[in-house]
């Protein structure tokens, strides 16, 4: 894989941007920068350990009965994922909540074990998942900058601009429509800038 | 059990705590554009259904089963497959006792089998109750799925009806497809976040 492959499944073909898959997480954990990284986290070592799993598993698994296994060995990981958050950081469990288990139906994660991993060799599906998982991890980085920004004036728990009121509606769910919205617009805009330039 | 609390919990369900506007669950099919008016009132019917039956399923086998053997770390991988079965059986059912319906909602089911808003009903379901911050009972479990569901019906009615007024605005171009859906869905969440009474500001800010 060269860099320019690398860099155009981080932006150009990004699955949040792209095709909004996964957008549950990427709205509702990224009201702080904190929770946003510890996520991407988690989804990034779901997505590499099934894609693995899968991929590897591939001939083995008749075609007819592919999307449920899939799903199951999905879960498997998420429910890992779960547990070890669970214990090795009670903090980000109880801040991420339900969203972890949910992990286990993300559509992205779906999306990549049945759309690559189970018609690719195990390193490419590797990789596939890491890329994604860059890709999905810079959209949430994205979102939650702009909100943790404006809606509490802090950067990864900074305070950065001290003794003002925050925009306290964009830490709630309104705030990341609106924040993805305009993560979205401006992906689009500088997209068809480029689009533009080549052309 | 008397009536009120239930009541309360339904409210809070589909109002306050709605689960696409306020939880952002569920969000992918809104953005799919796949939708008509009819086909996302079936859709939604449809997980009405299923999240009820789901939620009760999930709160009996974690009570039933899982909770005695102490192996309550197997409930996302329980929940998972008892709804991917029972959309299969759902679907398989349909089809021989009523295939008009099965025409009409059966292309649905399958979708619901992964669709996130089931999967957290279920886990709505064996977690505390919101308002009395006490266990799920049974009764309980159950209308909070059903009330879930009427929630999400709400929220893709009200999200394609405006999508479709949307094809026809004339939207600077970058924000033309999600972009606008987002904002409109943030509007609408805005709306929403009116029936909380603003106390989740107050938690944040204070």
């Amino acid at each position: 894989m060269t860099a320019g492959e690398f860099g155009r499944g981080i932006f150009a073909q990004n699955p949040v941007f792209r095709v909004a898959l996964g957008v549950c997480p990427a709205l509702a954990v990224t009201a702080t920068m904190a929770d946003a990284l510890v996520m991407s986290g988690l989804v990034m070592a779901v997505l590499a350990a099934s894609n693995l799993a899968v991929s590897i598993t591939r001939n083995l698994i008749a075609q007819r009965v592919r999307i449920p296994c899939q799903i199951l060995i999905i879960t498997a990981f998420a429910s890992m994922a779960n547990m070890l958050l669970l214990n090795r950081s009670p903090h980000f469990s109880a801040a991420l909540g339900i969203y972890v288990p949910l992990i286990a139906v993300n559509c992205l994660i779906l999306n990549r074990a049945d759309a690559f991993a189970a018609k690719n060799k195990p390193i490419a599906s590797l990789l596939d998942a890491i890329v994604v998982g860059i890709g999905f991890t810079v959209a949430l980085l994205a979102c939650s900058m702009i909100r943790e920004l404006f809606g509490n004036f802090s950067l990864m728990g900074q305070k950065v601009i001290p003794g003002h009121q925050p925009f306290l509606a964009l830490t709630t769910a309104c705030g990341a429509f609106f924040s993805l919205a305009f993560v979205l617009g401006l992906y689009n805009y500088f997209m068809a800038q480029k689009g533009k330039e080549k052309a | 059990m008397n009536a009120g609390p239930l009541l309360e919990l339904s409210v809070a369900s589909i109002l306050v705590n709605n689960i696409v506007l306020s939880r952002c669950i569920g969000v992918c099919p809104l953005c799919g554009a796949a939708y008509k008016l009819p086909g996302a009132l079936g859709m939604g019917l449809s997980a009405t259904v299923v999240m009820a039956i789901a939620s009760a399923l999930a709160w009996i086998i974690d009570h039933g089963i899982l909770l005695p053997l102490r192996a309550e770390y197997l409930q996302i991988f329980v929940f998972v497959m008892v709804i991917v079965s029972l959309t299969l059986i759902a679907e398989m059912a349909l089809q021989k006792l009523s295939p008009a319906l099965h025409e009409r909602t059966g292309v649905y089911l399958p979708m619901l089998a992964s669709n996130c808003v089931v999967i957290a009903a279920a886990l709505m379901a064996v977690q505390a109750n919101p308002i009395t911050n006490r266990p799920m009972t049974l009764v309980s479990a159950f209308v909070n799925g059903c009330a879930t569901g009427v929630g999400y019906t709400l929220a893709l009615v009200l999200m394609v009806a405006i999508r479709e007024r949307l094809e026809y605005a004339e939207l600077p171009r970058p924000l033309r497809g999600l972009p606008a859906a987002f904002l409109s869905a943030g509007l609408l969440s805005l709306a929403f976040l009116g029936f909380s009474g603003f106390h989740i500001l107050k938690g944040i800010g204070g």
